[in-house]
């Protein structure tokens, strides 16, 4: 894990001190004398994440354990995936608002079934991909009221 | 007593009873299912209970909790995938085991020491819970603060391989948790102007995020780039197997019951520690078991008692770590932390005066605990068959299906679009905790305890701030400060040794 802490370690020490100095005071006003005031506890949390970075990096620098030679954490693929796959939920997201939980729905399990090898089965894919939102959408509104999108 | 009886009156109404059963049922499928999990379940199921009552709601959560630790074993015992990661040691021998042409009878032995150990470990919640709240009900803000504080860094220590990544991911959850209006000044904290903010960030879709939308797209991850490992599955109903290799007999139980009983004190003392959890409790009551042992040598070759320690230690978490949650306000687990959801959707602050305020609904909750042990022993034993096809459902079906059920549950907390945009949005987050080892089960744990903790620290302000030298003579925060700076050494040392 040393490479991905210390990458992980720089950029939570930036988030902190980008927190603290730049967006705390922006988003949090000052309160009374009484108690403390609301910046406090984020602001100690913030002082905590970033002491703590700083640790991680200053524990797994190479002179701590010698040089840097395992495997990447993330590789060139996951960075690939993780992109696509927060597109695919952007997208789902959007078409759930717009169109509704059902149509986005059988959209959604049609493509990730797809994706994952399904792809000479189509009655299979359908079928799935359409009786799966149906009962989920008439479970939750038949026996809990809740009315999806 | 009146509650007592009532309690356990209100356990036994049909409905009630109904949700244990199903709950029960949920968890062992989900739980068999490799890559799903009884706390994943929990978590995608808990906007349901909205819509049932507080304790056929909570009933049924603990359904799920208690079958989601038996269901584990069974894809253990047939793939050699263990369907829940506590169960990752049950695989040791119940995988041989049915290599031998025994899948039965491990699945069997699996079952009875996991109902055996969630038992006793129930039974030891019922004793316990109620003496250690009043001994928290005489607990101030001060002492209740430096409780909070030594539990959050024993979470953070113990949930990951990092104590320094542990107390950082803690510290984000507690961060996250100081969104929304400032509990004294009321002023709004990092909202962002999103008014859907100003009540916090909701804990349900949160939670959908980190456990469920992610765990599934690292699954997803695993099949689309070819790195899911491919297991022979094994048939537990072949033909040509013996009614002897099919049943656990007497003397076998016997035999075993030694180890079961030391599984079981185990897997309660973890999981009345907060933060440690079912995974290393299996793998402590196998290693005692295997070092108790005069067979020590056949052990991870195919032996009964091998899946008995496994199995008992893991279940006799699940009732021990409701001792901090109902006794303190603590969650001593990730399930724990997600019933704390549960609990508040119904208006009930887990902690010592639920015993006091709700000591009905409590006793009635641990009336349900006792059922769903019966009927996890019914329904595992009589849905073996079900469960060992259930297995065999190829994720590329299940996983869509899991995907759209936490974005309809997600909806469900509060039917709006906003909750689901939290969850999707936990859910790539939770992917890059998970791959950068960042435990999320400490996130959730400090984003559920930080408001409370920061509540505390408050109202020990407000009563000291002339006079914090005060605080010296509180032999109790004393004493859980020293515990604090301890157990972190004592972790340190620990982990460098690579003992933990």
């Amino acid at each position: 894990m040393r490479r991905s802490d210390l990458i992980s370690g720089s950029l939570l020490t930036l988030f902190g001190v980008a927190m603290i100095f730049l967006i705390v005071p922006m988003q949090i006003d000052s309160g009374g004398d009484y108690g403390l005031d609301p910046k406090f506890f984020p602001v100690s949390l913030l002082w905590l994440i970033v002491g703590m970075a700083l640790l991680l990096i200053a524990t797994r620098l190479p002179w701590q354990a010698g040089p840097i030679d395992e495997p990447p954490t993330l590789d060139r693929h996951n960075w690939m995936f993780i992109g696509a796959a927060s597109l695919f939920l952007l997208f789902g997201f959007v078409a759930i608002d717009t169109v509704g939980f059902m149509p986005a729905a059988v959209l959604m399990i049609a493509v990730l079934m797809y994706a994952m090898g399904v792809k000479r089965n189509w009655l299979k894919l359908i079928g799935v991909a359409v009786a799966a939102p149906v009962i989920i959408y008439w479970l939750l509104r038949q026996l809990f009221s809740v009315q999806l999108p | 007593m009146h509650d007592l009886l009532a309690g356990i009156g209100d356990a036994l109404i049909w409905t009630n009873l109904i949700l244990v059963a199903l709950g029960v049922l949920t968890g062992i499928i989900v739980g068999a299912i490799p890559g799903l999990n009884g706390p994943m379940a929990i978590a995608v199921a808990l906007p349901i209970t909205f819509y049932l009552s507080p304790l056929g709601g909570l009933a049924y959560l603990i359904g799920i909790m208690k079958g989601g630790t038996f269901g584990g074993s069974i894809s253990a015992i047939l793939l050699n995938t263990p369907g829940s990661p506590e169960a990752a040691a049950t695989a040791f021998d119940g995988y041989p085991l049915a290599q031998k042409g025994k899948p039965l009878k491990a699945m069997k032995m699996a079952l009875y020491a996991s109902v055996f150990g969630d038992s006793f470990s129930d039974v030891v919640l019922f004793l316990v819970a109620a003496p250690i709240a009043i001994v928290a009900l005489m607990m101030g803000p001060p002492e209740m603060s430096a409780v909070l504080i030594f539990a959050l860094t024993i979470i953070a220590g113990l949930s990951g391989r990092s104590l320094i990544r542990g107390i950082i991911a803690a510290t984000l959850g507690g961060l996250v948790g100081t969104i929304g209006l400032d509990v004294e000044s009321t002023l709004p904290r990092l909202t962002f102007g999103f008014v859907d903010l100003e009540d916090g960030v909701p804990l349900i879709p949160l939670t959908i995020g980190l456990l469920a939308l992610s765990e599934i797209l690292i699954q997803i991850e695993a099949q689309v780039l070819g790195r899911a490992g491919a297991a022979e599955r094994i048939n537990p109903f072949h033909k040509d197997a013996r009614r002897e290799d099919k049943i656990v007999a007497w003397v076998e139980w016997r035999e075993c019951f030694k180890t079961i009983m030391r599984s079981s004190l185990i897997g309660t003392g973890i999981g009345a520690l907060p933060g440690v959890g079912a995974v290393v409790a299996g793998f402590l009551g196998y290693a005692a078991a295997k070092r108790a042992s005069p067979k020590a040598e056949e052990f991870g070759t195919g032996r009964l008692e091998g899946v008995a320690a496994v199995e008992a230690a893991n279940s006799a978490v699940s009732g021990a770590n409701l001792i901090p949650l109902l006794a303190l306000g603590i969650p001593g687990s990730l399930s724990a932390a997600i019933l704390i959801g549960a609990f508040l959707v119904h208006g009930v602050q887990p902690g010592p005066l639920i015993f006091q305020d709700h000591a009905r609904l409590v006793y009635g909750i641990f009336a349900a605990m006792a059922i769903a042990n019966v009927l996890n022993l019914a329904i595992g034993q009589f849905g073996l068959r079900f469960f060992a096809y259930v297995v065999s459902f190829p994720n590329s079906v299940i996983h869509p299906i899991v995907i759209v059920l936490c974005i309809a549950g997600a909806y469900a907390t509060n039917n709006s679009t906003f909750a689901v945009a939290i969850a999707l949005i936990f859910g790539v987050v939770g992917y890059f905790m998970r791959k950068l080892d960042f435990s999320f089960a400490a996130f959730i744990i400090g984003f559920a305890l930080g408001p409370q903790t920061e509540l505390y620290v408050r109202q020990t302000v407000i009563l000291f701030r002339n006079n914090p030298a005060v605080l010296l003579s509180h032999p109790i925060v004393l004493f859980f400060l020293a515990l604090t700076v301890y157990s972190v050494w004592r972790i340190v040392v620990h982990k460098r040794a690579g003992r933990l």
